[in-house]
């Protein structure tokens, strides 16, 4: 009760701070408005149309079907983790890290849903995954128990989620609401299978031919001699027979989905229960994801105006995940002798897969998530909310690999962390209605919300035989080997233990006025405390502002042909949390004693050393709050008896005072210091139209959709009034004016085919140089762009983008009779890729006779994607490093449009026989095709297997073609 | 209205306790610099750092003992550059060894240490005087010793004595002149003040130390003998031989004191002998002691060295080629390596395996897992990096006495050496000039641990007979470049000229 109280007067305070604003305005009021026409939103999915696909994820549905969303799926491993960004990106990817600081929030039915929190990477060497499963897990939603996914990028309305939208906006996800009055059942099931692809494979002979040329050309007699011993022997059959691992690599494999669902009820209470199965498959490396799922919901009126709803999801994920060995290796954090790749013949290559039997990769990610939420209506014009809810998800990884996998040497490791946040929101409405014109609404919230991330973690080498799988330790308590381990090398076992927590505490108040529906405004005043901001600086206020005009109502209302027209603005801003709760403490002493391969070093002589945190980076005092502003301006509208719809939004989105790790003078230790005053904007485009072709009595129906969006990226500002930084060791520009997410590159030009042909500078004398090293014949010939005979990184230039300029979809149903034809289009146009594959390939020389990831060759190594007769034949020995990934030789327009699905339904309650009279109200059949073609100007392999960076690294698992046929049935 | 008040009053209240939360992996300034404990672990880090920039790239040896001495690479192109003195080269380990980061993390925690070591001198009665007098010593004493590396490596390197915390200021690159006086002094005063033990109720450090036993410190910290062996290293480079002779004097009479002796071949190679973990007779040195977890993977000159039949790996990254250790080992009855001058085989192969392959394995040190096993299966390594021993200090000694005149001494303590390796003793008229003999033995005496580059300078310096290497340094092309973003961040730095 006390907290009651306090939540009241909180709520009086901060309705105290809202007044001086103004107005109202409406279109997120909570309580529903008179709705004359019925337009379907925007960026708003319903699942009506998209529940018959085989989606494995939330990011997989989103794809194509709302403007301005862009999703960066690496791989098309099932339950892989993929990247959702929302009108661009604001954050540089320095590392993978940077990639979940962008995600936008995703809410479901009111729970903002925690996601995976980046630290484990800090005990990471390589960060291709987070440690444990690393699964999606946005994976864990039952689409099938979902009615609408609402993208919510006008701050407008996404303001009142406060930093949780920082990242562009949040995704509603609203999940069906229990019937009441009737009985509902609904059945949907479906079975399909993923076809493996048809894939090139090359064997030694193709490599040895690919790499003489190289060696006829330059090699010197001492280089002659270190010629690879895989491919020396023309005789092996392992690597000179057939080229056929791909029989025992791809597959055709099923995929299955089941989900029932039971709800029932009167006015006063009703309930909703449902179950799901679903199995996720890749044609590629026995990959999949098994998805078991339960939800319960039940809504009671136990007195008029009070209703309470309460709801309950779980969802346990299991994956069988890719045998990639970098990715291996990269758990190990140990590399073995890497001189023998894997063998392209089946005979051999089965012979290694035949060990994984001896294995286990257990990954198991359990997620629970649920809300109790209160309503009273009083006294007509109040109106009190109040939500608790939690999501918890854990990741569990067992991983035991056997000694015949590695140099006689296995490996052990365990994995156990969870995610959690509890939650709890009030909020005080008023809402009042006077001479039918006036409509004023006045809200005053409450939201806190505490997070704890926490892992735990430990991996062992060499335990005594492959049979003992687990890490004993000695149990007894009386002796003094207590807790030591029974059978591994103590010396050999490390373990690790991290927790990170974050509360967020938010107070808000809002006011919005409508006009008769011809006007409106509104006004947010919030405050947010985050406990990862320096105390002095907890707090961060920020008001957003609407105002909409109904042109329809207004002025309009004659024109038969305009059914409706509504013209919204807003600005608003809101904080963006830190992403470590380090940024909290100020200066700080860490451990650091970690050098290159070795990054989990904490302790010298068996003491912990503590410093200043030079290689992570300097906090000083003084760190500020980040924010985002954006203005919205926007047009809905819907012509001709409704049959066309158009929603058109333009955004100036800026963030602001974002911290960077700025390079600093390296003389005091540190990599970095990191500061406020980051700021990149992101401007851009976003519409929808949907259409109605065919006249409405027609029996054939055709109904055409497109989303589009454009969205340009510029950065405005560095910290410290930088006009340019080098970050990512080097690998990336950030320049004032140019966008964040292009490529560095030096300009190709050809090759120096004689010593002759190399320019000399005429004063000097000098030949040109790259970086004081002089060119010689077989080198690039680069362009030196500010001609001062130098080869370096002033010759660089930025160019293309990571992320697509313009991205959307675009759709075509058909209707006739009891049938329906759709057809789904995806593309991505303005967009680059680094063919980094290719230039491995071509880099050959520097990755032989190497211990490290670059020197790692997968089965696929035996495949050939591209044209490799497209590029110079340069000197691969050069010390330049011709084949360098940081020139735009290997950097490919990424352009593409693909056919993302087709299906065809058939309602047979339609059919004329049926008995309309019966029990089933809804039978559907469909068949549906999934990735069925992809165009696309580039070269390599799918151009959306690129990873944050945009190099296509051929670590994707194709995005397999997919076909099923399945059957919806509501009773 | 009164209760209104006092009800946000309480509400802000619990709003502070909802925020304050303290960093589960970082501790604030607050919380730091209270008792004894935090000068330990910070003390312990300024060790650990330098462990860390001693083996991030194996950088002690890539920029000791590879260029233009007798490891060639076999494959790897980036050695293979640096073997050859092509420091520009465009590859990432050089880029990432061209940059001193590491070396200055070390300078300012130990700056860091310095200043607010007095707080908990202030904040903890536990914390004695001499405890803090003693650390002080070490601080200063790795601080001297980390720009002594870093002037060998990159000459002029900017001096900065203090930690500039949170007002960091770019500073420029100093003469080296400047920054080896402020090395030499720091080390004269730390030497006054260090121990010749921990935990042994040495007169400078009674009773043990943060309370642990002598056994835990053996070897670790820098001590009496680590400042005077530092000290003789520091005159000899800059051709101070009289001042070398004096400090490499002190180490030579005083090092029993030490608990440091002269090796056997057979302790020297042994893969449980010197390298393993941590001894009282590791001058200096910065130890992987298995029994604390902290073997590691790479840090270790085995990374590089070892391969078939030693360890799993086909082929190693460097390896000496038959010429050249047929030319070094040149003396009959070496232990470390010589020839049966009869049969012409191997008679002695401790500092080589597969000698009789393309490709021999330099074995000298191999102390894989614990050092207790001969397993090739797992590269893990447990060996200490070794920066000076009592055997270097012999021949700088003698390298010292020779160039100062007193030839007999000299060829005395070469002989020392010799004796202990079993090969005939120094023989002028044979053997002709006694600096050359000197510095050949140091070859064979050092092989592999990181001496050769800067033997090689001090060699030169003495004969001034090589045009080529005089003008190497002449010019500044001994050192290392400056790697560009560093030049990027602090725009006070300039390129070495002969890089530019």
């Amino acid at each position: 009760m006390r907290s009651f109280v306090r939540i009241v007067i909180s709520c009086l305070a901060l309705l105290c701070l809202a007044i001086p604003g103004l107005g109202k305005g409406g279109q997120d009021t909570t309580l529903p408005a008179p709705v004359i026409v019925v337009v379907p939103k925007a960026d708003s999915i319903s699942l009506q149309r998209e529940d018959i696909y085989p989606y494995a994820s939330l990011q997989q549905l989103l794809k194509g079907n709302a403007a301005g969303v862009n999703i960066q799926e690496s791989s098309g491993e099932p339950g892989s983790v993929s990247g959702i960004f929302l009108r661009g990106n604001a954050i540089p990817f320095i590392s993978g890290k940077n990639v979940s600081e962008a995600q936008p929030t995703v809410i479901l039915d009111g729970i903002p849903l925690i996601m995976d929190h980046p630290f484990t990477f800090d005990v990471q060497l390589y960060d291709y995954n987070h440690l444990g499963p690393a699964s999606n897990l946005l994976s864990a939603i039952d689409l099938n128990n979902i009615a609408t996914i609402e993208v919510v990028k006008d701050f407008g309305r996404a303001a009142i989620y406060g930093p949780r939208a920082a990242n562009g906006g949040v995704i509603l996800i609203t999940t069906k609401a229990p019937v009441s009055g009737r009985r509902r059942i609904t059945f949907n099931t479906y079975f399909g299978i993923v076809q493996r692809p048809h894939i090139y494979t090359t064997n030694a002979k193709f490599e040895n031919d690919f790499r003489q040329q190289f060696y006829n050309k330059y090699a010197t007699v001492e280089q002659q001699q270190t010629y690879p011993l895989y491919l020396r022997d023309s005789t092996n059959s392992a690597y000179y027979g057939p080229s056929n691992w791909t029989d025992l690599y791809y597959k055709n494999k099923p995929v299955y989905g089941v989900n029932a669902s039971l709800s029932s009820g009167t006015d006063r209470a009703n309930f909703m229960f449902a179950a799901g199965n679903q199995r996720s498959s890749n044609s590629a490396d026995n990959t999949r994801m098994d998805r078991y799922n339960a939800m319960f919901e039940i809504n009671m009126m136990p007195l008029q105006g009070l209703m309470v709803s309460s709801m309950i999801n779980a969802t346990r994920l299991e994956r069988r995940r890719n045998t990639w060995l970098r990715d291996r290796f990269a758990e190990m954090q140990y590399l073995p002798d890497l001189s023998n790749p894997l063998p392209p013949n089946k005979l051999y290559y089965g012979q290694y897969l035949n060990e994984f039997t001896k294995s286990f990769d257990d990954n198991k990610t359990n997620e629970v998530n649920g809300y109790f939420k209160l309503n009273l209506d009083f006294a007509n014009n109040w109106r009190i909310t109040s939500n608790f809810g939690f999501d918890y998800n854990e990741g569990i990884r067992d991983l035991f690999y056997p000694s015949t996998l590695l140099e006689t040497v296995n490996y052990l490791s365990n994995y156990f962390g969870y995610n959690q946040r509890v939650y709890f929101n009030n909020t005080l409405t008023f809402h009042h209605k006077w001479k039918a014109k006036h409509d004023l609404t006045i809200e005053a919230g409450e939201m806190f919300q505490s997070d704890y991330n926490r892992y735990s973690y430990a991996y062992a080498y060499k335990g005594p035989n492959d049979l003992i799988r687990i890490n004993l330790l000695n149990s007894d308590n009386t002796k003094d080997n207590y807790l030591s381990p029974k059978s591994f090398n103590h010396g050999l076992i490390f373990s690790f233990l991290d927790k990170q927590r974050h509360r967020l505490l938010s107070f808000y108040g809002r006011m919005a006025y409508k006009y008769n529906d011809q006007l409106d405004f509104s006004v947010l005043m919030r405050a947010d405390g985050s406990s990862s901001a320096q105390p002095d600086n907890w707090w961060m206020y920020s008001p957003t502002f609407t105002a909409g005009l109904n042109l329809k109502n207004t002025w309009l209302q004659d024109y038969k042909n305009i059914n409706s027209m509504r013209l919204h603005a807003s600005w608003g801003r809101v904080g963006r949390l830190m992403p470590d709760d380090r940024f909290g403490e100020g200066p700080q002493y860490m451990s650091d004693l970690s050098f290159s391969n070795n990054p989990v070093r904490f302790s010298y002589n068996g003491f912990p050393g503590i410093s200043r945190a030079y290689s992570s980076g300097y906090i000083g005092y003084g760190i500020t709050w980040p924010y985002t502003d954006q203005l919205d301006l926007g047009l809905d509208a819907a012509f001709l008896q409704n049959k066309v719809n158009v929603s058109l939004d333009v955004y100036n989105k800026t963030d602001n005072n974002m911290i960077l790790g700025v390079p600093f003078s390296a003389e005091y230790g540190y990599t970095t210091q990191y500061k406020n005053g980051l700021k990149v904007r992101n401007q851009g485009v976003d519409l929808s139209v949907q259409a109605s072709v065919l006249p409405r009595e027609n029996k054939l129906q055709w109904i055409p959709g497109i989303n589009i969006n454009y969205n340009r990226n510029t950065l405005l500002e560095l910290p410290g009034g930088l006009q340019e930084l080098v970050v990512a060791n080097g690998s990336k520009l950030l320049k004032v004016g140019h966008a964040i997410d292009q490529y560095w590159v030096l300009q190709n030009n050809g090759i120096y085919n004689r010593d002759s042909d190399i320019p000399v500078d005429h004063t000097t004398g000098k030949k040109l140089n790259y970086k004081g090293i002089p060119l010689i014949a077989g080198d690039p010939r680069w362009k030196d762009l500010n001609g001062d005979n130098i080869i370096d990184d002033k010759d660089k230039e930025l160019k293309g983008h990571v992320l697509p300029v313009i991205s959307g979809g675009f759709s075509n149903d058909f209707y006739w009779k009891g049938f329906s034809l759709e057809l789904s289009f995806y593309y991505a146009l303005g967009r680059k890729i680094m063919n980094a594959e290719m230039a491995n390939h071509f880099d050959f020389i520097n990755r032989e006779g190497k211990i490290d990831m670059s020197a790692v060759k997968e089965i696929t190594f035996w495949s050939k994607a591209g044209n490799y007769d497209k590029y110079p034949v340069y000197n691969p020995w050069s010390t330049v490093d011709a084949y360098r990934t940081d020139q735009d030789l290997f950097l490919e327009n990424g352009s593409f449009l693909k056919l993302r699905n087709l299906s065809m339904q058939y309602d047979l309650t339609q059919a004329k026989w049926w008995k309309k009279k019966g029990t089933v109200t809804k039978l559907a059949v469909y068949i549906t095709a999934s990735n069925l073609f992809t165009i696309t100007p580039y070269t390599g392999g799918d151009p959306e297997l690129t990873d944050y960076n945009g190099f296509d690294t051929g670590y994707g698992l194709p995005m397999p073609k997919t076909y099923t046929i399945g059957l919806k049935m509501d009773l | 209205m009164k209760h209104l008040l006092i009800f946000i009053l309480i509400m802000f209240t619990s709003c502070k306790k909802l925020l304050d939360i303290n960093s589960s992996h970082a501790v604030s300034e607050e919380n730091f610099w209270n008792t004894h404990d935090d000068t330990r672990t910070a003390l312990i880090s300024v060790y650990g750092l330098m462990r860390a920039a001693m083996a991030d790239n194996n950088a002690w040896w890539m920029y000791g003992e590879l260029r233009e001495g007798d490891f060639t690479a076999l494959q790897r192109q980036d050695m293979k550059a640096i073997i050859r003195g092509d420091l520009r080269a465009s590859y990432p380990l050089l880029q990432s060894l061209s940059n001193w980061r590491r070396f200055y993390a070390v300078i300012n925690a130990a700056n860091m240490f310095l200043e607010h070591v007095g707080e908990v001198k202030e904040r903890d009665p536990k914390y004695s005087e001499q405890n803090m007098r003693v650390d002080i010593a070490q601080m200063r004493f790795m601080r001297a010793y980390a720009y002594f590396f870093m002037v060998c490596v990159w000459g002029d390197v900017p001096l900065i004595t203090s930690s500039h915390d949170g007002e960091f200021e770019d500073k420029p690159r100093e003469d080296k002149q400047i920054v080896l006086a402020f090395i030499e002094k720091e080390l004269v005063q730390s030497a006054a003040d260090l121990p010749y033990k921990y935990s042994v109720d040495d007169p400078q450090q009674s009773g043990s130390y943060y309370n642990e036993s002598s056994s835990r410190w053996a070897g670790v910290l820098a001590r009496k003998l680590t400042a005077y062996a530092i000290l003789a290293h520091v005159a000899a480079w800059q051709g101070k031989y009289v001042d070398a002779s004096v400090y490499g004097q002190f180490v030579l009479d005083n090092y029993s004191k030490a608990g440091s002796y002269y090796l056997s071949t057979e302790d020297l190679v042994r893969s449980g002998g010197f390298f393993h973990w941590k001894q009282d007779n590791h001058i200096l040195a910065f130890n992987f002691d298995w029994g604390h977890v902290d073997a590691t993977f790479s840090g270790h000159l085995e990374e590089m060295t070892l391969a078939k039949p030693v360890i799993n790996k086909a082929l190693p990254d460097i390896y000496v080629p038959k010429d050249t250790i047929l030319s070094v080992f040149d003396q009959p009855l070496d232990e470390r390596f010589s020839l049966d001058t009869l049969t012409g085989a191997p008679s002695s192969t401790r500092y080589f395996a597969n000698f009789n392959s393309q490709v021999p394995i330099f074995n000298k040190v191999k102390v894989i897992q614990d050092g207790n096993t001969a397993d090739p299966t797992f590269r893990i390594y447990s060996s200490t990096i070794i920066i000076t021993r009592l055997e270097n200090i012999t021949l700088l000694q003698a390298e010292a006495l020779a160039v100062i005149g007193q030839q007999q001494r000299a060829i005395d303590l070469l002989n020392t050496i010799r004796d202990l390796r079993k090969i005939k003793r120094f023989d002028p008229v044979r053997e002709g000039d006694l600096i050359d003999a000197i510095f050949r033995e140091r070859r064979k005496e050092l092989m592999g641990e990181g001496w050769r580059w800067f033997d090689l300078i001090r060699y030169n310096k003495i004969k001034q007979n090589d045009p080529a290497f005089m003008q190497l340094i002449a010019s500044g092309g001994i050192y290392w470049p400056v790697a560009d973003e560093i030049i990027t961040q602090n725009p006070l730095i300039t390129q070495n000229p002969y890089w530019q």
